[in-house]
């Protein structure tokens, strides 16, 4: 785990493709998620030092940035219908994770159930499984009791395995 | 802690999201180089700000002093269009009768004083004194 004292490619290296993945559920796109990745980073990079769990944080100001960059996309939206603009460009299709190429049809099955989850669990989900996070850390960094963090996750390990029970698992 | 996996949990943890790009690698080192070397920046408005602001407020004590010492010594039209300055901080009636029941040399003190408030800025270095000579003012008293 990188500490405070880590410069911050450091910290970017270990935690930035979970961070991005994170703020994948409130943006359309990998590039978008970066912007957010980006805003949430500097913000955390500042404050570090004064928080007691700066991993908890850096997640925490992912999500507040994820949630800003949503609100501002739905008033663009609202302005764009009001004014009669074309369509925004449609979601990116299995773009989360890298992987081999015969991977591919489990990936994009994995990704659309991951993105068929309640927001609540999926970041609970995307914060235990690639962000290494403690049910401690995430209950600091959503404001949650740990319980509810663990409970969460079972529910989204239990939906994804509704989800994909007629994928193969490789 | 000894955690068991199932088959689900194992083929997510295998999964690897995408990395991040060099493009935002770059764009995050530029923001934290760029607000480090914009950091002093704030500092410096800072001290300018308190540096006006003492300024400001000397100024304002000065001219406040002055308007205060001014309105303690007015102007007085006296008898026969002379005019003479009338200062707050000069004796009282009292310390006078006070000053006569101790000596005449009192009373000569405190009228130097009273003369000097009363005579122009320019003038009050110079050694002056209500009486001449202190025979002057005995002889008056004895005059009383």
């Amino acid at each position: 785990m990188a500490s405070p004292s880590d410069p911050w490619p450091a910290w970017l290296d270990q935690h930035g493709p979970a961070l991005v993945l994170l703020a994948r559920q409130w943006v359309d796109s990998h590039a978008d998620a970066e912007d957010v990745v980006q805003e949430a980073f500097v913000r955390f990079w500042h404050a570090r030092e004064r928080v007691s769990d700066p991993v908890a944080y850096l997640y925490s100001c992912v999500k507040h940035c994820g949630l800003d960059w949503q609100r501002m996309r739905n008033r663009q939206t609202r302005r764009d219908q009001a004014t009669a603009r074309p369509e925004a460009a449609p979601p990116e299709a299995a773009t989360m994770f890298a992987g081999r190429v015969e991977q591919q049809e489990r990936r994009v099955a994995i990704e659309a159930a991951l993105k068929g989850l309640p927001e609540k669990q999926r970041e609970v989900l995307v914060m235990k499984i690639w962000g290494g996070l403690t049910f401690p850390q995430i209950a600091a960094a959503l404001e949650i009791p740990a319980g509810t963090a663990a409970s969460r996750y079972r529910y989204a390990l239990a939906k994804l395995h509704e989800q994909l029970a007629e994928e193969p698992i490789l | 802690m000894n955690e068991t996996h199932d088959p689900l949990e194992v083929e997510l943890l295998e999964m690897l999201p995408r990395e991040v790009s060099p493009e935002l690698k770059r764009r995050i080192g530029r923001r934290l180089t760029d607000v480090a070397s914009a950091a002093p920046r704030p500092r410096w408005g800072v001290a300018l700000a308190g540096a006006l602001a003492a300024a400001c407020l000397a100024a304002i004590l000065l001219g406040w002093r002055n308007e205060s010492r001014n309105s303690s010594h007015q102007i007085v039209d006296g008898p026969g269009g002379s005019r003479f300055v009338q200062a707050d901080d000069t004796p009282t009636l009292l310390a006078y009768r006070h000053a006569l029941s101790r000596s005449p040399d009192e009373l000569a003190a405190l009228l130097d004083e009273h003369a000097r408030f009363t005579l122009p800025p320019d003038t009050r270095g110079r050694q002056i004194s209500a009486f001449t000579r202190l025979d002057e003012l005995r002889s008056s008293m004895g005059e009383l």
